[in-house]
């Protein structure tokens, strides 16, 4: 049975605007909150989101009739955030101040550890992997930023599932590693 | 009771990272709308994928083919390369590029010979007009390809199949010559084919997948709408876009990888953000 988003999906395929216009407000919300979880920083978020928006305009005439809209979209954003994210080097580029307070209020975290201690702990790991391969990198970012499973990763990425395993063990026991000698460092 | 301390040890620092991990990227977000201009803006940009849009815009290339020939295109090809050359980090080396127009090509192709002076083959059509994604993907395309097959690698690979060929030639001349038995040579053909054949459907599917993996590049370099765009216009463009070459991804299974737009209803699981 055709459902009324299926509709909306037909009518936009065929080039309608504004039945595009109802897709992006009723899905715009919740991609933007999963690339702002994935990348950290909301302005590349939100360029993230239309561009991901703009690959599904693009997509639709191929998208499969009857098929759920949401996981096609959020499988174009994961991969298009992944994307835009290497390219633009973002493991590189140390989290500022403004921008752990901001995640920080969205989250709503309580915690009572330090802010000083906070930051630490994610320049830490941020550079820890920006120690790792693009790949490596990938998987990570799926596994723990986008809460996939490791079939999931695999159809994202369009990868066998004994390659995202492999690469997920080496992607952590290399971060492991890292992170153990880094502990040793300042000890 | 030792034995089990490092495997315990393992265990907890698994679990230590688990939850480095997770606090790094933190729980799941509530939605975060954006603000309504956010859907003006896009809008804006959903009219800039309009075929008919570009083709008005850079229809200069068609109308200029009458009057003056390849140089005159040249800067527009040159700058289009050194853009990409410029996005995938590398050297300037616009002196591997040739490019010819061609009067009964149907659609633009690129071809990547390493051993030539000038690597990278373009060869365009000169009836319609080409847009600047076609273009882009079709010189990143070759460039991509160009890294690709100069690995070692591959190259390696590629030396040993042709070789193994060669030398199982050789053999059946030899054999040829040393006359013998009737019965021998037939066979000794026989096998000759089908070496030549598996070595020939590896080398294609050593082909297939440096073209899989020179997409990913070119998707990292251009970015994944933009290669998308220029494939659908190629696509367009082309009669049979399933069709594929010895060695070669139909463009078809190129978009699929690339755009990802198919996705199967058993895959609902994927909505993870709520």
């Amino acid at each position: 049975m055709a459902t009324c988003e299926d509709k909306l999906v037909e009518r936009a395929a065929q080039g309608d605007t504004e039945a595009f216009r109802c897709l992006w407000e009723a899905h715009h919300a919740v991609t933007m909150a999963a690339a702002l979880r994935l990348c950290h920083r909301h302005a590349l978020a939100e360029e993230i989101t239309q561009g991901a928006f703009l690959l599904a305009w693009r997509g639709l005439p191929r998208f499969q009739a009857g098929s759920p809209f949401r996981p096609w979209l959020m499988r174009i954003l994961y991969r298009h955030t992944l994307d835009v994210m290497e390219k633009q080097r973002i493991h590189l580029q140390s989290i500022s101040l403004d921008e752990v307070l901001e995640v920080e209020n969205q989250i709503g975290s309580h915690e009572q550890l330090d802010l000083q201690e906070r930051i630490s702990q994610r320049e830490e790991i941020r550079q820890a992997l920006a120690k790792l391969n693009s790949d490596q990198r990938r998987v990570i970012a799926l596994r723990y930023g986008a809460d996939l499973t490791e079939p999931d990763i695999a159809h994202v990425l369009s990868w066998p599932i004994g390659t995202v395993k492999s690469r997920l063990k080496r992607a952590r026991d290399r971060l492991r590693k890292l992170l153990m000698d880094e502990r040793g460092e300042i000890q | 009771m030792n034995e089990w301390q490092p495997v315990k040890r393992g265990e907890r620092e698994r679990e230590n990272l688990d939850e480095r991990l997770s606090a790094y990227y933190g729980p799941m977000r509530r939605e975060q709308p954006l603000p309504p201009s956010a859907w003006q803006d896009l809008r804006s940009r959903l009219k800039s994928h309009n075929p008919t849009h570009h083709h008005m815009r850079w229809s200069w290339c068609l109308r200029g083919r009458r009057f003056v020939k390849q140089k005159a295109v040249s800067p527009f090809i040159e700058s289009a390369f050194t853009r990409i050359v410029y996005e995938a980090r590398l050297p300037r080396s616009s002196s591997i590029l040739a490019y010819s127009f061609k009067a009964r090509q149907r659609q633009p192709q690129v071809r990547v010979i390493p051993l030539a002076r000038r690597k990278i083959r373009l060869k365009l059509p000169v009836s319609t007009p080409l847009e600047p994604a076609e273009l882009d993907v079709l010189l990143a395309t070759g460039l991509a390809r160009y890294l690709c097959m100069r690995r070692p690698i591959y190259a390696i690979k590629r030396c040993l199949g042709y070789s193994l060929m060669a030398l199982a030639g050789v053999a059946l001349v030899w054999l040829w010559l040393q006359k013998n038995p009737l019965l021998v040579f037939p066979i000794a053909v026989m096998l000759w084919v089908a070496l030549c054949g598996i070595v020939l459907w590896l080398m294609h599917r050593q082909g297939r997948h440096m073209a899989l993996q020179a997409d990913r590049l070119m998707v990292l370099w251009l970015g994944r709408g933009h290669v998308c765009r220029g494939l659908h216009t190629l696509e367009e463009r082309s009669r049979n876009h399933t069709r594929w070459r010895w060695g070669e991804l139909s463009l078809a299974e190129r978009i699929a990888h690339v755009c990802g737009s198919e996705v199967p209803m058993q895959h609902e699981r994927l909505t993870l953000v709520r």
